[in-house]
């Protein structure tokens, strides 16, 4: 791994659906090292595409992703934790399964700190996963993701859809178990919630990167908070 | 990794084909036991006739139907675990491509041999049971004259390669059809996912349109060989002949299996666009 070089480079980055719809348009971005980015933009700007794509899951159109200095493959995939917005979770398997089934996989995987979490949030181990709830299922991905230690934590939405406690519950997660020398890019349009969690803000609108700076420098800028700033950007 | 993909593939798709072998050695002990009692003895009694070939009908249709589930179960489990929420777990394990598709197919392939024997054992299970029962001649007897089929077909000039080599060759065959049934369902369902929409009827597409090229590909295929071996009349096969058909079969049968596995491997890791 070359520490020198950044975390994640986008060049160009393009994705078009059905040959007609652009998700992303020429994205050129740097992802750096030990920070908590915020990826911010109202619905359909393209945020989760070019999270798919960093991953692996959509293939670009053109442009280029290097992760590390590198293409997207198992290598990329191995320093990477990613929450995706939707539920992936096999219905045939109980929790100590898929917390078995990443100890085998991933090498960063903390077993002891799954299941410390699991305690921590009374879900039974033994439960058969198309048994629980959504929110549930919800919770039991974070700790999956947070239970790693890697250089990305990639969380797209990971806050939308649940309740208030249950939102204090997961970024307390996250602040609690990522390394310091690790970046979290954050994918939300719930941003009074996260404002005060992030080093840096990237708004994204029509699939591109039209700002990204410190949040603090956003908020002494403009004088006002993030959330508010983003309300005026992306005022309808 | 592969070793682990393997055996976390094992251990998930186990149940349902496991389910169907459990369903057809009961139905194939169930068959047997009849042949037990003294029911069919009475071969002059119309109403056993019918039954008999009912019974008959109804077993080939469950063989098949078995035959069908297990290829059911295998492309329902390809599709669910890659092309469903699931692929978001699975294409982010930090593994290649070719080993996710490797495991997979080497599981199916496995499931697929362990149904044929299955159903075989079935057969011959049933048919023993019959012919010991129903005829004179004994179950002893029935297998010797099956080897002496063999042997006349050796002496009478028919069979020119010694019956080791022709069993090696009809089991290697059986074995990379397998493999080629199982890599054309993956590559109808990795094509189906170049449609923008409508992704399963893409792939059932393209399933008809690559059976009909494939059809056509066997014709344009084993017309010119069936021309230079005499296949259609199965007179002589020279030892010469045997000599050149069987690695040609070989090689062509693993030729399109390797060209299924870099189609799917492709679309997998090059063309892949999850929803």
């Amino acid at each position: 791994m070359d520490i020198s070089r950044p975390l994640i480079e986008l060049q160009g980055l393009t994705k078009v659906y059905n040959g007609s719809t652009l998700a992303v348009n020429q994205m050129n971005l740097i992802i750096p090292r030990g920070r908590i980015i915020g990826l911010l933009g109202p619905n359909g700007s393209g945020k989760t595409t070019m999270i798919k794509m960093i991953n692996g899951l959509l293939t670009p159109t053109s442009g280029k992703i290097l992760i590390n200095g590198e293409a997207p493959g198992p290598a990329s995939k191995a320093v990477i934790s990613y929450l995706p917005e939707r539920t992936y979770l096999p219905a045939g398997m109980k929790v100590k399964d898929i917390l078995s089934f990443f100890a085998q996989f991933y090498a960063d995987f903390s077993i002891e700190r799954a299941y410390n979490m699991l305690q921590m949030l009374a879900i039974p181990p033994t439960a058969q996963l198309k048994t629980l709830s959504k929110g549930t299922k919800e919770k039991i991905q974070l700790i999956l993701v947070m239970s790693r230690q890697a250089q990305l934590y990639i969380l797209d939405e990971p806050i939308a859809g649940v309740d208030p406690a249950a939102r204090d519950y997961i970024l307390h997660t996250i602040m609690t178990n990522y390394d310091h020398q690790s970046s979290i890019l954050l994918s939300t349009h719930l941003i009074s919630d996260i404002e005060s969690i992030l080093d840096e803000v990237i708004f994204i609108r029509y699939g591109q990167a039209i700002m990204h700076a410190p949040a603090e420098a956003v908020r002494r800028a403009h004088g006002k908070t993030v959330d508010a700033y983003f309300r005026e950007v992306f005022a309808c | 990794m592969l070793k682990k993909l393997f055996k976390e593939e094992w251990k998930r798709f186990f149940p349902a084909p496991t389910v169907t072998l459990i369903i057809l050695t009961v139905l194939t002990l169930a068959v047997m036991g009849t042949f037990m009692t003294s029911f069919w003895d009475d071969g002059d009694n119309i109403f056993v006739e019918i039954l008999a070939f009912f019974s008959i009908l109804a077993y080939i249709f469950s063989l098949a139907a078995f035959s069908f589930c297990i290829t059911l179960c295998t492309a329902i489990r390809f599709y669910k675990n890659f092309f469903t929420d699931e692929g978001y777990l699975m294409f982010t394990l930090p593994v290649k491509t070719s080993e996710l598709l490797l495991s997979k197919l080497l599981v199916a392939v496995l499931w697929r041999l362990i149904s044929i024997l299955f159903i075989w054992l079935s057969i011959v299970g049933i048919a023993s049971v019959a012919v010991s029962r129903l005829s004179d001649t004994g179950i002893v007897q029935f297998f010797r004259e099956f080897t002496d089929l063999f042997r006349e077909l050796f002496s009478l000039g028919y069979l020119t390669i010694p019956l080791p080599v022709l069993f090696l060759w009809i089991a290697l065959f059986a074995i990379c059809e397998q493999i080629f049934s199982i890599l054309f369902i993956y590559t109808c369902i990795c094509l189906g996912q170049l449609w923008g929409r409508h992704k399963i009827g893409g792939a059932i597409i393209s399933y008809f349109v690559l059976r009909f090229i494939f059809r056509l590909f066997r014709q344009l295929f084993t017309l010119p060989l069936s021309e230079i071996f005499s296949i259609p009349q199965m007179e002589y096969i020279s030892f010469g002949s045997w000599l050149v058909f069987i690695p040609v079969s070989l090689l062509v049968m693993g030729a399109l299996c390797l060209g299924l596995y870099c189609t799917c491997n492709y679309i997998m890791t090059k063309k892949l666009n999850l929803d």
